[in-house]
């Protein structure tokens, strides 16, 4: 994955003097291939921080993935970005945490008229703002477990 | 999105399954295309078939013929699978021509400014 190799690379960074920015980086790692994939700026003291903070941002990327798949069969309702709320069986998700809703509802129909025939959708994970879980979806013992294991670095 | 081989299709977030399908496309911008897919990526670019934009302003709707149609898939919200079996619109709706609809939207958009908001 091209993502790792950068993140391998930070001898070389120090080397030029340049530092990678971390949120560039996630950027590259769900969103839009074509936008350049590191922003360069020439700041070498902030470079090994950077560089940790990148690999904790992708642990979690993993970390939320892994979540969502043992999540697949429950009831969720996806609030996106544009205010649109939908209420559906997860049934797929993704790396780029795309997911896929089975038999699903707006959750307020007559603001939203086109949607009335629509059952199953794929949603961008990009768009995504909240994903609304029932109660007793989350074991948060756990979530927090896990949490602690990943940020530790096992 | 994964590629996915020929048994994942029914259990992974592929579009593989909405292939040849007529599906709503949600824009960023808030358009609503509707047409058959033909052709996907990684990405979720699409290529879409005889696409139409639906336009609905309050109780009227028009939908306005655009051909093929790439999209690039950072402008995507949703894909959504129209179920034949179902009407896609309530029923108090009604079509009108793409030069009334035109109409309408200009009306309504100089008295009630909607904010799309996307971040």
């Amino acid at each position: 994955m091209v993502l790792i190799l950068s993140l391998s690379l930070p001898p070389f960074s120090v080397v030029y003097g340049l530092s990678v920015s971390p949120i560039a980086l996630v950027s590259f790692a769900g969103d839009d291939e074509y936008t350049p994939c590191c922003e360069f700026r020439p700041n070498i003291t902030s470079n090994y921080s950077s560089f940790v903070l990148a690999v904790l941002i992708i642990i979690f990327l993993q970390l939320f993935f892994s979540y969502f798949k043992d999540l697949v069969g429950r009831e969720v309702t996806v609030e996106l970005k544009n205010d649109l709320a939908i209420r559906g069986t997860l049934h797929s998700v993704d790396q780029y945490l795309n997911i896929k809703l089975e038999n699903t509802r707006v959750v307020d129909q007559d603001k939203y008229p086109h949607m009335l025939s629509v059952r199953n959708c794929f949603i961008r994970g990009s768009v995504v703002r909240y994903v609304q879980l029932p109660p007793d979806g989350v074991d948060v013992d756990l979530l927090h477990d896990a949490t602690r294991r990943e940020a530790r670095g096992g | 999105m994964s590629w996915a081989g020929p048994e994942d299709i029914y259990l992974s977030t592929s579009l593989a399954s909405y292939l040849d399908k007529k599906l709503l496309v949600l824009l960023r911008d808030g358009r609503k295309l509707m047409g058959i897919l033909r052709s996907f990526d990684q990405f979720a670019n699409a290529v879409l078939e005889g696409a139409c934009e639906r336009v609905i302003v309050g109780e009227l709707y028009c939908d306005i013929p655009l051909g093929l149609y790439v999209i690039r898939g950072e402008n995507v919200v949703l894909i959504g699978e129209l179920d034949l079996e179902r009407e896609e619109l309530p029923p108090h709706m009604t079509c009108v021509s793409a030069a009334e609809i035109r109409r309408v939207s200009i009306c309504s958009s100089s008295s009630v400014s909607t904010c799309f908001y996307y971040a």
